[in-house]
């Protein structure tokens, strides 16, 4: 029985003298639910392999309702890092009558020394389960969500004074609400005043201590708005030489972040890398800095950081690499256009690097004779940072796809009226543009064509949408995967139908997102989709997401290089991958069935 | 082999040719992200089409008319080709600038109002349940025969299998899948019509030996022309000449129009346009699909006069003992009935019916034989020596076996029957169930039905659509026809003049449309239910309006409805400025100069 379970990850790391040992070593033990299989701080006498029923991973000193760490499923190994530990962190629980394989810890020890692959397999674990574990501990602040804060996360209510007070008032201002700084407001322009500033004034000025806060103020101040990343707040704190900036809304100051507080976020030293971005003054030293995405990709989900996050932080940093790359490479007084990203960049659903897929948008007044020339130079610019080209040509060195407002507009009444192969393309392609750099409105004024031109053409949607029904979903008949030995292509059969469909129905209902996550927010605000059932969807798209990127990842580390791209063998997934993924599957059937009625696309 | 394992055999070879054809259209994944229609050719689409539009009356039920009610029936054909040359020249291309699917959208959208759109709806729903009703009784006939049992039997086997075509397997919208069955349906309509062209008259076509002189027993000329043949047989037993009408010119413009413009809002066919994306190509495969559709109308007069003698020919005075086979088959049945009224054992052939209505047989098919073995009809005998009942919707089934043709075309014509019965039905189910559950439920009865709930409903909607024409399919009205009159004469007269209105006069507001349409469906109703209904005695050229017969009637409606709402509209406030706009649009060109407007 325990044959099924040899041929997957990770006993498929074995060789064959291996797995026969093991093949007389194990036992089989039956627990009913309730069982303690293995307590917290217990040596554990056996690595265990679930064969059927569940386990529970449960921390016993964690707070009432956040025990649990884990759930174990058929197929899944659990105990291997106590034995690796010496004793178990964790509680093990079956949480309903389980059969699970023993495997002697002695047997196990000797199968890592002797298979290098195997103990590889199981030291990785452990890495990756105490970076968890730091995180837990550290308030559950992860370097994506470190890397995503905004600076509203961590700013300060401001301390204010009137102009009038003095250095004295100051102060006792400061010890009094524990703060290193106090903001005056004079005429709508804000000043600040540090303890530094504080202190150089009495000390080393000799004011005196009713001399008004106005005459040592500092009045140019480095400002940032609430909805920055927090890294870029840092950015500027380095680039200034200040310990502080100021938070400012509508002219209004809001807040103060303080570098200490930034600091305290640190729990990873990968943020360089969005660090390295901001910092970036030449292009050689934004290349090098891009070059280190997939490794920050890499060790994000080393981390297990949820996907949707990882995209969005990904998807932040290439757009700030191209709108740097942009202000680099254009002539100063030009950049009043309006950069776009377009396809899986736009929709920010982009992981590691894709084919650029980019357009300009001109002001309907901008002369730029030298267009061509600098248009070409950006896409150089991209191809030498790793971008590679858009077999379609949809780039900014295209004339087809730069242009001012106006040329825009007709374009899309030129597509829509085509209605077939390459005119709805092109729609698809500019329904996920996305402003990186320059003036977003004349972005906002292309799509307000674009929707008024599509949402309310029932034909026309019809067939923008037809494409979600070109490939089959890989379930068989009887409603389970199928199982080809070459895999089953997720990007056709499952990415490919939700996030066009979602796309669709976005434009059909005239939503302006790109992120497919968010496009079905919006949906179900406007009522378009049931919240559970966008909910359901969501989820899905994370799991086909992150299964295809562990695959790119792999082949990004080298392996698996037999397989074509997008394609994930199934049998090489866990039990439990495998039940998720199917249904994930049969949810895009339901939606595929629901798109096509609604579209009209069963005729 | 026998000719029920040669059915069998081609029938099931046929739907496995569909389900192939889909299941590969469906799982290729080497194919790019983006075709969007564009990889069909317009040939394929026009044949597409052509499946769609010929249903079961076409194949089955057209050539029967036309060899019992001769000149009569042409009006049929002239009817149902015009509407198709209507849809395609006259609303099918404006339409689809409009950019709205169904007729019921484009109303309540043209009429900004929810009031016209349910009044359409209820057009739309109740001609095409008529016309999958006929469907059901034509896929029953098919299934009863090849599979040896009950024409009620077949119609339930039937329904099974429409409803899981149309509504579980998906396959409707997979072009090829169409054209498949056009490709059956058509060779299963030809294949017979030419071997009995050239057995009867010499000629390949049967088109030119419809027009050309009999051979004799020998294969000799015998001088004389088919359809003189013809009526000579005919009226030598009683019957009216074959090639004189009884209409008179006035009522048969009437009706032709009406079934005209009844046919062009058939919704299903619509929708064939729609699913080719470029205009020209569309206009392409309008004209391919012409072609496809008239190479069986034009040959439908030809099946049915060789049918009408050879059927004469093999039955008429013949002892019922020494009938061939397939006399007996469909008198199993329950489509051919015999009463031996003179007691001489032979059948006779002659003008009017041999007892009331549709036969009903004592007794299941085994028990209750007559003197000669024949089934024993219980309905009440008529005073005439007319003899025999033969369901009219036989005729093309049982052409190939009356005319003594080889087994493989018998069972070819059966394959091509469910092919035609198939196509349409299924297409007209999913019409029905998105005007129900899109139409009427989520755009104007209830608007916050979630997607969910609308699923069902459409779900909902196809089981009690298949359910209620598989009820008329098994007990099909005493009038069908007169049924069909009516939907198509209400069709013509409701929505016909207010699409064209809405396309061709900007003026035209919702007052103006849902007068004419009132207007229109009120006449109408009431002069057919008067002749048909109410006092069905009065039923003759002398009482009737203008000397226009119920079936001719939507047309007058439909001149009323104009006038109607011509009149309305220019007493009231003209529709808004943007309706107006959206109006003059639809006729120039979508290009790209128009972006500045916007």
């Amino acid at each position: 029985m325990i044959e099924q379970e040899l041929h997957q990850h990770p006993f498929s790391l074995l060789d064959e003298t291996a797995r026969s040992r093991l093949r007389d070593g194990v036992d089989l033990a039956y627990f009913e639910a309730g069982d303690i299989i293995l307590d917290a701080s217990s040596a554990s006498e056996y690595v265990y392999v679930v064969h059927k029923g569940s386990v529970a991973e449960l921390d016993v000193q964690a707070p009432d309702g956040r025990e649990q760490v884990g759930v174990y499923a058929a197929g899944d190994v659990f105990g291997a890092i106590s034995v690796l530990n010496g004793k178990s962190r964790y509680r093990f629980r079956a949480e309903q009558q389980s059969l699970c394989y023993l495997i002697p810890a002695a047997l196990f020890l000797t199968l890592c020394e002797d298979n290098a692959d195997f103990g590889r397999h199981f030291q990785q674990r452990l890495v990756e389960k105490g970076q968890r574990l730091a995180e837990r501990r550290e308030g559950g602040v992860t370097m994506a969500g470190f890397m995503l804060a905004r600076v509203d996360a961590c700013m300060r209510e401001p301390l204010i004074m009137a102009t009038t007070a003095t250095l004295h008032d100051a102060v006792v201002a400061l010890k009094q609400h524990g703060v290193d700084s106090v903001l005056i407001e004079h005429q709508a322009q804000y000043a600040i005043i540090t303890k530094t500033d504080l202190l150089t004034a009495l000390v080393l000025q000799h004011h005196d201590a009713s001399t008004a806060l106005s005459v040592v103020a500092e009045t140019r101040l480095i400002t940032v708005s609430p909805s920055d990343y927090l890294f870029s707040a840092l950015t500027r704190m380095t680039r200034h030489k200040v310990a502080r900036v100021v938070v400012m809304e509508e002219r209004k100051a809001v807040g103060v972040v303080e570098l200490t507080d930034v600091l305290s976020f640190f729990s990873s030293r990968s943020y360089v890398v969005g660090l390295e971005i901001e910092k970036a003054d030449s292009l050689d030293a934004l290349q090098l800095a891009s070059a280190r995405l997939p490794e920050l990709v890499d060790a994000l989900m080393a981390q297990g950081v949820k996907m949707r996050f990882a995209m969005e932080l990904l998807a932040a940093l290439n757009g700030r690499v191209m709108g740097k790359a942009w202000e680099m490479v254009m002539p100063a007084d030009q950049l009043q256009g309006c950069l776009i990203v377009m396809g899986s960049e736009g929709r920010g659903e982009q992981i590691l690097k894709t084919d650029q897929d980019n357009g300009l948008i001109l002001g309907d007044h901008q002369a730029w004779p030298g267009l061509p020339r600098d248009a070409e130079r950006f896409t150089q610019a991209l191809l030498s940072m790793g971008y590679p080209p858009c077999p379609g040509k949809v780039m900014v060195n295209n004339p087809d796809w730069q242009g001012p407002v106006q040329q825009w507009q007709e374009r899309v009444y030129h597509w829509a009226g085509e209605a077939a192969g390459k005119g709805v393309l092109n729609l698809t392609i500019l329904a996920d543009a996305h402003c990186v750099a320059g003036d977003r409105r004349l972005l906002e004024a292309v799509r307000e064509t674009l929707f008024d031109r599509c949402s309310g053409d029932d034909l026309l949607m019809a067939h923008f949408a037809r494409p979600v029904l070109q490939f089959a979903t890989p379930l068989n008949l009887f409603g389970s995967l199928k199982k080809p030995q070459h895999g089953i292509d997720i990007k056709k059969g499952a990415l490919f139908p939700l996030v066009h469909g979602v796309r669709a129905m976005a434009l059909q209902h005239r939503i302006a997102e790109t992120s497919t996550l968010r496009r079905l927010k919006k949906l179900v605000a406007a009522g378009a989709m049931e919240a559970s059932f966008a909910e359901d969807l969501g989820e899905a798209m994370e799991l086909f997401s992150e299964l295809r990127l562990n695959q790119q990842l792999a082949q990004w580390h080298g392996q698996q290089t037999e397989l074509q791209d997008n394609h994930i063998v199934v049998q090489s997934l866990s039990s439990l991958e495998r039940d998720l993924l199917r249904d994930a599957l049969h949810l895009v059937g339901d939606f595929k069935q629901r798109l096509s009625r609604r579209f009209h696309l069963e005729y | 082999m026998d000719i029920q394992t040669l059915t069998y055999l081609f029938v099931g070879g046929s739907f496995a040719l569909y389900i192939g054809i889909a299941i590969w259209s469906r799982a290729g994944s080497t194919k790019d992200f983006y075709v969007a229609g564009g990889g069909v050719s317009p040939v394929a689409n026009g044949a597409a089409t052509a499946a769609d539009w010929m249903s079961a009356a076409s194949f089955i039920s057209m050539a029967g008319i036309i060899a019992y009610a001769g000149y009569d029936a042409s009006v049929y054909l002239m009817g149902w080709t015009g509407g198709y040359v209507l849809l395609a020249m006259l609303l099918a291309p404006y339409l689809r600038k409009f950019g709205k699917f169904t007729v019921p959208d484009f109303i309540g959208d043209r009429y900004y109002s929810n009031v016209a759109r349910t009044v359409a709806v209820i057009c739309v729903i109740f001609v095409s349940f008529t016309y999958v009703a006929g469907q059901m009784r034509g896929t029953g006939i098919v299934f009863a025969r090849f599979l040896e049992v009950d024409v009620n039997v077949g119609v339930v086997i039937g329904m099974a299998i429409v409803f899981f075509y149309a509504v579980l397997g998906g396959m409707k919208g997979i072009t090829y899948t169409q054209v498949a069955q056009y490709c059956v349906l058509i060779f299963a309509f030809l294949v017979p019509a030419v071997f009995l062209s050239i057995m009867m008259t010499g000629h390949v076509f049967p088109q030119t030996g419809f027009g050309a002189t009999v051979l004799d027993a020998a294969g000799n000329d015998s001088g004389v022309y088919l359809l003189q043949k013809l009526d000579q047989v005919v009226t030598d037993l009683g019957f009216t000449q074959y090639t004189e009408g009884s209409k008179s010119t006035i009522d048969v413009f009437f009706i032709a129009a009406a079934l005209m413009c009844g046919t062009a809002g058939l919704p299903h066919v619509i929708v064939r346009f729609f699913t080719v994306p470029r205009v020209k190509d569309a206009r392409i495969s309008a004209g391919w699909a012409l072609f496809f559709i008239a190479l069986l109308y034009t040959s439908a007069p030809a099946v049915g006069a060789f049918a009408r003698l050879n059927l004469i020919d093999t039955v008429n005075e013949t002892q019922y003992t020494e009938l061939p086979d397939w006399f007996y088959n469909w008198e199993n049945s329950g489509l051919i009935g015999w009463v031996d009224k003179n007691g001489d054992g032979a059948v006779q052939m002659r003008a009017g019916a041999p007892f009331d209505g549709k036969p009903n047989f004592a007794g299941s098919r085994d028990e209750a034989k007559g003197n000669q073995g024949e089934r024993v009809v219980t309905n009440a005998p008529t005073d005439n020596a007319s003899e025999v009942y033969i369901d009219r919707d036989i005729i093309v089934l049982a052409n190939p076996e009356i005319g003594n043709l080889p087994a493989w075309v018998i069972a070819l014509v059966a394959a091509g029957g469910v092919a035609a019965a198939l196509s349409t039905a299924a297409g007209l189910l999913l019409v029905i169930s998105s005007a129900i559950s899109h139409d009427l439920l989520k755009k104007t009865i209830k608007p916050d039905i979630t997607e969910k709930q609308e699923l069902l409903a459409a779900r909902g909607a196809a089981v009690v659509a298949i359910c209620i024409a598989g009820y008329f399919g098994i007990n099909p009205p005493g009038f069908v026809a007169q049924v069909v009159a009516f939907a198509f004469g209400l069709a013509a007269a409701s929505f016909f003049p207010v699409i064209l209105m809405g396309i061709f006069y900007k003026r035209m507001n919702k007052e103006g449309a849902i007068a004419g349409m009132l207007v229109g469906l009120t006449f109408t109703f009431c002069y057919i239910v008067y002749f048909k209904f109410v006092s069905p005695d009065l039923n003759t050229a002398e009482h009737w309006w203008l000397g226009v017969s119920p079936e001719g009637i939507g047309t007058l409606g439909m001149v009323l409805n104009f006038a109607v709402a011509f009149a309305v509209s220019r007493v009231t406030a003209p529709p808004p400025e943007h309706i107006q706009h959206i109006v003059e649009d639809i006729r120039i060109p979508r290009g790209a100069g128009e972006a500045h407007a916007h």
